[in-house]
């Protein structure tokens, strides 16, 4: 071994009982080499020495900061029951077929839907040869009917019923999908997520909550500007707009901070100007997001309810 | 309770576990960025920064992975962005003049910080981590991207420099 580096061994108290004692007999022989690893040695002490110790000051700012932590997580906690998530995985999979399933529904001509379902329910019935339509089909089922026009509406009832309630059932493996791939490790997984999220209409509450939690946990910067995204295009309700609010105060990136700022003003958000304002005097944020938010508090102020 | 427990029951929402690991790692962290620069203040609000930052991603920790080097790559990040956002900033602060009341010991810590900051990027690096935790030369080698033999010759040569340049301070 060179002598550098058994001199940091030494001076970093690395070397073993037995080399440490090899070591120092080596330096009470060689005063050459003993009086550069004593300069050392008090350089390092000093160097230890200097060290600075931690205040009160700190110590409350962190066990305050940690105070708030807690509270928001556990607000996160409640609307998001875990039970849930151990189906995550089983549900994906059925999922995965139902919308395909659906996907081929939605892309089929309606024609072809009804008559599917008309021939179902009239085994006997020749396959019309043109393109059947709705009308074509029931008059056919009116002819092996006895009851004719209640009967009709009844069948047409049961129709409509079926499918809206095979529209309910993708609506609800879409949505399951959703919370599945928000959880995935891969950030484009979680992208995918949120553009599924993105074509849902009116999502149920326990989506918009996944988003909520991806938008205030997610590391991936781009993960979280695709929710605010998304979430913007949902009713926008106080728990969303106030959950931007609470974002665009902690965000310290500066794209996400401008993307905020800008979907806020959309959104007219009167109540994210004292965190503008804040964003404005802040000396340590990106000077293009200051300018930003000092443009968007004259252009909020300026919208009348 | 090892600091990775510690950090594993963090991620999963035991959020006073946190606790433990800032009392283990404030004095560290606040003197890793102080021999970077010598403001308190902001050496203090960096260090704030680290823990917020491990708060708020506490869910990206691995169980299992080394939270010594998890919470240094925080602390680096947290001071490149220091620097990003403070492009005037430069961590050759001048040293503040502590007037009539400085002592013998003010005097050499204030000689040393002088050295410091006079000192190559890559070999304040070395000391800093040498420093932080006691470090283990595989864990600084893996964050530098040096080999144990590597790291062992840059802090021999990080003191020897450091030590010339304390002289040379102090005898002026």
């Amino acid at each position: 071994m060179l002598n550098e580096q058994i001199i940091t061994d030494y001076l970093l108290g690395h070397l073993s009982e037995a080399e440490r004692v090899v070591f120092e007999q080596r330096l009470s022989t060689d005063p050459v080499l003993r009086k550069e690893v004593e300069e050392l040695k008090q350089v390092w002490q000093m160097l230890q020495n200097t060290e600075a110790d931690t205040d009160s000051q700190m110590d409350e700012a962190f066990y305050k900061a940690l105070q708030g932590e807690k509270i928001l997580a556990t607000t996160v906690v409640k609307l998001s029951p875990s039970p849930w998530r151990q189906y995550f995985k089983y549900a994906a999979a059925v999922a995965g077929i139902a919308i395909t399933f659906w996907i081929g529904r939605q892309t089929a001509p309606i024609q072809i839907e009804y008559r599917t379902i008309a021939a179902a329910s009239t085994p006997s019935t020749p396959p019309p040869t043109h393109t059947a339509s709705l009308q074509e089909a029931e008059s056919t089922e009116e002819d092996f009917s006895n009851t004719k026009i209640p009967h009709k509406k009844g069948k047409q009832e049961s129709i409509d019923q079926q499918i809206a309630s095979l529209r309910k059932e993708m609506k609800m493996t879409q949505e399951l999908v959703i919370l599945s791939l928000l959880k995935e490790r891969s950030a484009s997984e979680r992208l995918k997520g949120l553009n599924y999220a993105a074509a849902l209409n009116n999502p149920k509450p326990a989506v918009i909550q996944a988003l909520i939690k991806t938008l205030r946990e997610d590391e991936s910067l781009n993960v979280r500007l695709s929710t605010i995204e998304t979430l913007e295009r949902f009713k926008q309700t106080d728990e969303v707009k106030k959950v931007l609010v609470n974002q665009l105060a902690r965000a310290d990136e500066p794209i996400e901070q401008s993307t905020l700022i800008e979907t806020l003003v959309r959104m007219r958000v009167k109540e994210s100007l004292p965190v503008f304002e804040q964003i404005q005097k802040d000396e340590k944020v990106d000077e293009s997001v200051r300018i930003l938010a000092k443009n968007s508090i004259g252009e909020l102020s300026m919208i009348t309810e | 309770m090892t600091d990775e427990q510690a950090m594993y029951a963090v991620s999963q929402g035991d959020l006073d576990k946190a606790a433990i690991l800032y009392e283990r790692y404030k004095k560290s962290l606040l003197n890793f960025f102080l021999y970077r620069q010598h403001d308190r203040e902001n050496a203090r609000d960096l260090t704030q920064q680290v823990f917020l930052r491990m708060l708020r991603y506490r869910h990206t920790y691995r169980e299992g992975a080394s939270f010594r080097t998890w919470v240094l790559e925080i602390a680096r990040n947290v001071f490149f962005d220091h620097l990003k956002q403070n492009p005037t900033f430069s961590d050759l602060t001048e040293i503040p003049d502590v007037g009539d009341t400085y002592d013998e010991a003010d005097e050499q810590h204030q000689y040393l910080h002088q050295a410091l900051t006079q000192l190559p990027d890559q070999y304040r690096e070395v000391l800093v981590l040498s420093r932080f935790q006691n470090m283990s030369y595989e864990e600084i080698g893996q964050t530098l991207g040096l080999s144990v033999a590597n790291v062992k010759v840059r802090v021999f040569r990080a003191m020897q420099k450091l030590r010339d340049l304390y002289f040379d301070v102090s005898s002026k």
